[in-house]
């Protein structure tokens, strides 16, 4: 529990340090930046408005790039701080430790995820005609579940890149990036492959929409339990390759993960 | 195979590491007996590779570690007993140094309460404890050295192994480091250090183990390899205004194997009698010398007859540098003397 804590810490460090304060903080004020825009076009917004900021702003383009950003560094921060070596002689799985620095990113990653599905809403969906916060209270936990899980599972993806590559972040934007935008087209077990179309499956706005979200969620034929189900299943298979490899690789001081 | 025994703190059987097409470590085999090893070797001898197997961040292609009976590679409980100090000057650079000690202490198990007490203590031990409040951005080298050596020594460990921990410290610096591992030591800690600076581990313990090219060289008491010095020629500069007249003075010893004066752009040698110039033009021997470089298998026997001059107002003597007293010059002869 103490090593858990102390790789929480670290993680803690990670994100607010003062290379990245300024980022994360940006990357917190990202939805209202797009809420602000919005209101400079329209006065209010509506339930397509949010479908759309939920799906696609948050969901296929913010928090995966929070997720695969924060995700890559858990590893590659230490790696370029050459602090690796402090963690690496510690009388601790060397993965386990380092899977507990990126579950410390998850909390502020959830924080994010409430705070722009809020934003989204005060500004897009709470109308006369769709009810109060608590009447549609289901739908914010819902959506932010979904992308939560989504983040989660971008976060490993990119964790398991930083202990095989030499540039997580770039391929793992590749990957959020294009690869996600292959599956849509293609046949359904492809879909399956996609954290995107699993998120998508997972969004709550079933609703008739005429918006690019409802274009896309009208093509995921995933059910929601599945959905759930791949997105834990992927984040896992990389945690655990992940840390399998991390413990049975070696180390060098400069580039240890690379090293082989 | 058989458990290290309990009188020793680690051993390496037939050890080797390589990467790819380059040896680190070839076939090294030795016993570290407690109390303080020396490591010495000059750049790229593989004193690293030595360390990185001796911690488990590496493991061999072939042969065995043991530290403390145990597999460092295989088993990370041996970290519990073993403490190590990188040589990378590298931390959480907007850490206090107090956090940084804490948390490597609760990376080591310990509750916050226990983390905090025993970063004190440690952080006291390495004289810390004034600036550990301090972000470590602001720490000078040798600050930043003693914090990583207080997280190294949190858990207490049996063994702690330095890898060049004098590195970039002023001379009061390293002598309250050496008094340090020394107060180690006492307490009944194993440490092994690594250098490439013979007289730091010289003034630190009299076992050593000597690599070059990531082989054994020598291996024993420090005495040993001193004697092995003390028969090759040693390079001495002497600064002085009067450098013809020092010249002059120990050519005559038997010991003394060639002279050479140095100025700004020029310098002459006296070989076995023979003057050879070595200048770039003959123009340059129109500058007086400054300075005198003399070779020589008896540097006391120099120095004696210096110190004389000096005393008897013969010589005026600017100072005396020994160019090649490191362990350069001890491998090249070692090397040569194989």
């Amino acid at each position: 529990m103490n090593q858990i804590v102390a790789a929480w810490k670290l993680s803690l460090y990670q994100i607010w340090n003062r290379k990245r304060r300024w980022v994360t903080l940006l990357l917190y004020l990202f939805p209202v930046l797009i809420i602000a825009v919005a209101l400079g076009v329209r006065d209010e917004g509506t339930p397509d408005f949010y479908q759309n900021f939920v799906t696609v702003t948050l969901g296929a383009v913010l928090i995966p790039f929070v997720a695969i950003y924060w995700g890559s560094g858990v590893l590659s921060d230490e790696i370029e701080g050459k602090t690796l070596v402090y963690l690496w002689t510690r009388p601790a799985d060397r993965g386990i430790l380092l899977f507990w620095k990126l579950a410390g990113s998850w909390p502020w990653l959830a924080l994010l995820c409430l705070a722009g599905v809020l934003a989204g809403y005060f500004y897009g969906y709470r109308t006369p005609d769709t009810g109060g916060l608590g009447a549609n209270l289901l739908i914010i936990v819902w959506d932010v579940r979904a992308l939560l899980l989504a983040g989660i599972t971008w976060s490993c993806v990119a964790f398991l890149l930083s202990v095989c590559t030499k540039r997580p972040l770039t391929y793992g934007l590749l990957l959020a990036y294009l690869w996600e935008l292959i599956p849509q087209y293609g046949p359904g077990f492809v879909r399956r492959l996609s954290v995107t179309q699993q998120m998508l499956a997972l969004a709550t706005h079933k609703q008739e929409q005429s918006g690019l979200a409802s274009k896309l969620i009208d093509q995921v034929q995933i059910s929601e339990l599945e959905a759930v189900f791949s997105l834990l299943g992927i984040a896992g298979l990389c945690a655990v390759t992940a840390i399998l490899l991390l413990n049975q690789r070696e180390f060098l001081s400069d580039d240890p993960a690379r090293s082989q | 195979m058989s458990a290290t025994a309990p009188a020793t703190i680690a051993q390496m059987n037939e050890a080797s590491k390589w990467y790819g097409d380059v040896i680190g470590l070839n076939q090294v085999s030795v016993l570290i007996q407690p109390g303080i090893t020396g490591l010495l070797g000059p750049n790229g001898a593989g004193k690293s590779t030595f360390l990185k197997l001796l911690t488990g961040q590496l493991a061999p292609n072939r042969g065995m570690v043991r530290v403390l009976g145990r597999d460092p590679w295989a088993d990370r409980g041996v970290y519990r007993e073993m403490g190590y100090c990188p040589d990378s000057e590298q931390l959480y650079e907007e850490m206090t140094g107090l956090a940084f000690v804490r948390l490597i202490g609760r990376l080591a198990g310990y509750s916050a309460r226990d983390a905090a007490l025993r970063a004190d203590v440690q952080l006291e031990r390495v004289g810390m404890a004034q600036h550990a409040g301090r972000i470590i951005h602001g720490y000078s080298k040798g600050m930043r050295q003693r914090i990583r050596l207080a997280a190294a020594l949190i858990h207490e460990p049996k063994l702690v192994v330095l890898d060049e921990p004098l590195n970039g410290l002023d001379p009061l610096g390293r002598i309250e480091m050496l008094k340090i591992f020394k107060d180690l030591a006492a307490s009944g800690c194993s440490v092994v250090v690594s250098s490439h600076v013979l007289h730091e581990i010289e003034n630190l313990t009299r076992h050593m183990i000597m690599l070059h090219r990531g082989r054994v060289l020598a291996e024993g008491e420090i005495s040993e390899v001193r004697s092995l010095i003390e028969s090759q020629p040693l390079t001495l500069r002497v600064e002085s205004p009067q450098a013809r007249a020092v010249g002059a003075a120990v050519v005559g010893l038997d010991s003394v194997t060639s002279i050479e004066f140095a100025s700004g752009f020029a310098s002459a040698a006296i070989l076995n009698g023979r003057t050879a110039a070595s200048a770039q033009s003959k123009s340059d021997f129109s500058a007086p010398p400054s300075a005198v470089i003399i070779r020589t298998r008896t540097p006391d026997a120099v120095l004696e007859t210096l110190q004389h001059e000096a005393a008897e107002n013969r010589l005026e003597i600017g100072g005396i540098e020994a160019l090649d007293d490191n362990l350069d010059a001890v491998f090249r002869y070692l090397v040569e003397e194989e």
